[in-house]
């Protein structure tokens, strides 16, 4: 039925068919001489392993790239044909539809990685100035703690010296109260006196007419001396016209006369007596009147002394009054001092929690952070 | 050898669901060429067969090209590269070469394959043709060969690092 020619060519064509039939694409058949259709069979079949060979050696290649995150490898259509062609197609949108979705995972991926790190270095950053913001917090209500505790020690002592002023205020209102009653007497003391001069002055004048008075009555005696002793000479003169019977008449006469000599003399004396008491009088006067004055001035100062002391008064009044407020307002200051140390130890204490809080969330930023790049690293791996 | 014969100028060309197939032992002797590959050579089966591949180098190729393709399949690794190859008789044919180790069922590289397809026309003119200009002259500017090809080379490396790209997916970009 066969020729040689054709036994020779089928047996070259089954040895490369069950090669190929082995998976065996190096096989080929070389070195064709036959004509007609058992050449042409062998170089067909060389196309056809030459065709497998290509598919398989594409496809491998460009899945090899894919199995490497390599998406820009694709089989070359040219030189397929059929299913061939078909089939690397296939592969290719296969491969264009992994690319799109890894292009589209690690844009993803990347927004992701920028996101949370961004949201790690916030939390990072928030936590570190939390610790920051509740430290000096914390060092704060220390300081205030300490202040108020200073602040309690000056209102204790502000209280006291409170206290002691108003004690002080007391003594000064007792003492003006004094001073008071005192400037009262010596008012009174300064009336009488003033009265009493009265009275003396009144009495001067009184001794003043008496004297006055006894002068005129020295000065009627001194008249009826000189008209006595006119008389007296008068009778001498008749006396002597008489003769010897006016002798006696004559002594009689001469007797009279040195009776109203004597008289005129003594009148004299007693007017003088009488000038040396009005001049007493008269500085008795000056010297009242001098006194009425000093006593006036006494009153005068007495009433500046008394307004003097009104004033002090009022102002040792408005002193207690003000000592009554402070004295008040160290009290509340007391009180607030109170609450303000127990509002610092609050404080105090939050912050602490806050410091302890901030550093916890710290050591999760950095947990998360870690967490993060290794999920990041895992992620990556995967396209 | 590829000095010896003259370019002709004239671009054979195949159709775009056609492969052009060679097989070449570990040091690039072709084991097996299709029959696409014998009529844009120009070569019959036997002039081929235990010979190195560079049976059709083109002169007008850069050699750091070639230097690339090689490190990269001894390397284990596929690669495409745009390649001119020159016919027996003195023509040219563009090809987008895919060249890439044969492993046996354990993983060894037995020896190197490579399947060509017709080139996009506008990434030729517009960026392969041109660039391999530049790499040509550059290694021509030498006089020692490997100089010129370490220099045309650094051309490359300088050409990757602005794309910031390796170049399988630089060369990706370009298919």
């Amino acid at each position: 039925m066969f020729g040689s020619e054709e036994k020779v060519a089928i047996s070259k064509a089954l040895k490369v068919c069950k090669a190929i039939a082995d998976g065996d694409f190096e096989a080929r058949i070389i070195g064709i001489s036959e004509k007609g259709e058992a050449g042409e069979l062998l170089q067909t079949i060389n196309l056809m392993i030459d065709r497998c060979d290509a598919y398989v050696r594409e496809s491998q290649a460009c899945l090899e790239y894919v199995r490497d995150n390599k998406y820009y490898r694709r089989i070359l259509e040219k030189g397929m044909t059929g299913s061939f062609l078909t089939a690397s197609r296939t592969i290719n949108n296969a491969t264009q539809v992994m690319a799109d979705k890894v292009t589209a995972f690690t844009s993803v991926a990347d927004d992701f990685e920028k996101n949370m790190k961004n949201v790690v270095q916030t939390v990072a950053s928030a936590a570190t100035e939390l610790q920051s913001t509740a430290q000096t917090m914390e060092n704060t209500a220390g300081q205030t703690s300490e202040q108020a505790t200073t602040v309690a020690a000056a209102a204790e002592e502000a209280s006291t010296n409170v206290q002691t002023v108003a004690a002080a205020a007391e003594e000064l209102s007792s003492s003006i109260g004094e001073i008071s009653r005192q400037v009262t007497q010596s008012n009174d003391i300064a009336g009488n006196a003033a009265r009493e001069a009265e009275r003396s002055n009144d009495q001067v004048q009184g001794l003043a007419e008496a004297a006055n008075k006894i002068g005129e009555v020295v000065e009627l005696i001194s008249d009826i001396a000189e008209q006595t002793n006119l008389l007296a000479l008068n009778a001498t003169i008749e006396a002597a016209r008489a003769g010897d019977a006016g002798k006696g008449f004559a002594v009689v006469a001469s007797e009279v006369k040195n009776l109203a000599n004597q008289t005129a003399k003594a009148t004299e004396e007693i007017s003088a007596q009488i000038g040396g008491i009005q001049k007493a009088t008269q500085d008795a006067v000056a010297a009242i009147q001098g006194i009425t004055g000093t006593i006036s001035e006494i009153n005068q100062i007495s009433s500046t002394i008394a307004a003097a002391v009104e004033e002090q008064g009022a102002a040792t009044q408005e002193i207690a009054r003000n000592v009554e407020q402070a004295s008040a307002g160290t009290s509340e200051v007391t009180t607030n001092i109170v609450k303000v140390t127990q509002a610092a130890g609050e404080t105090g204490q939050s912050a602490s929690e806050v410091l302890s809080a901030a550093g916890e969330l710290s050591r999760q930023g950095e947990v998360l952070g870690q967490e993060m790049d290794s999920f990041i690293v895992e992620l990556r791996k995967v396209v | 050898m590829a000095k010896d014969v003259s370019l002709s100028g004239v671009e054979r060309f195949f159709k775009d669901d056609e492969i052009i197939v060679s097989k070449t032992d570990l040091k690039g002797r072709m084991t097996y060429v299709n029959d696409l590959f014998l009529k844009l050579a120009d070569y019959t089966e036997e002039e081929c067969l235990g010979e190195p591949h560079a049976k059709i180098r083109n002169p007008e190729m850069p050699r750091c090209i070639f230097k690339l393709l090689w490190d990269v399949i001894q390397d284990g690794r596929e690669i495409f590269a745009y390649v001119v190859n020159r016919s027996a008789n003195g023509d040219h044919y563009w090809v987008l070469a895919h060249v890439t180790p044969s492993k046996d069922a354990q993983g060894n590289v037995i020896g190197y394959h490579s399947n060509r397809r017709v080139p996009d026309r506008a990434i030729l003119e517009n960026t392969i043709i041109p660039l391999y200009k530049q790499l040509l002259a550059e290694e021509q500017k030498h006089a020692n060969s490997k100089d010129g090809m370490e220099a045309s080379m650094a051309m490359v490396t300088n050409l990757l690092a602005e794309s910031g790209k390796e170049y399988d997916e630089f060369i990706a970009g370009l298919i």
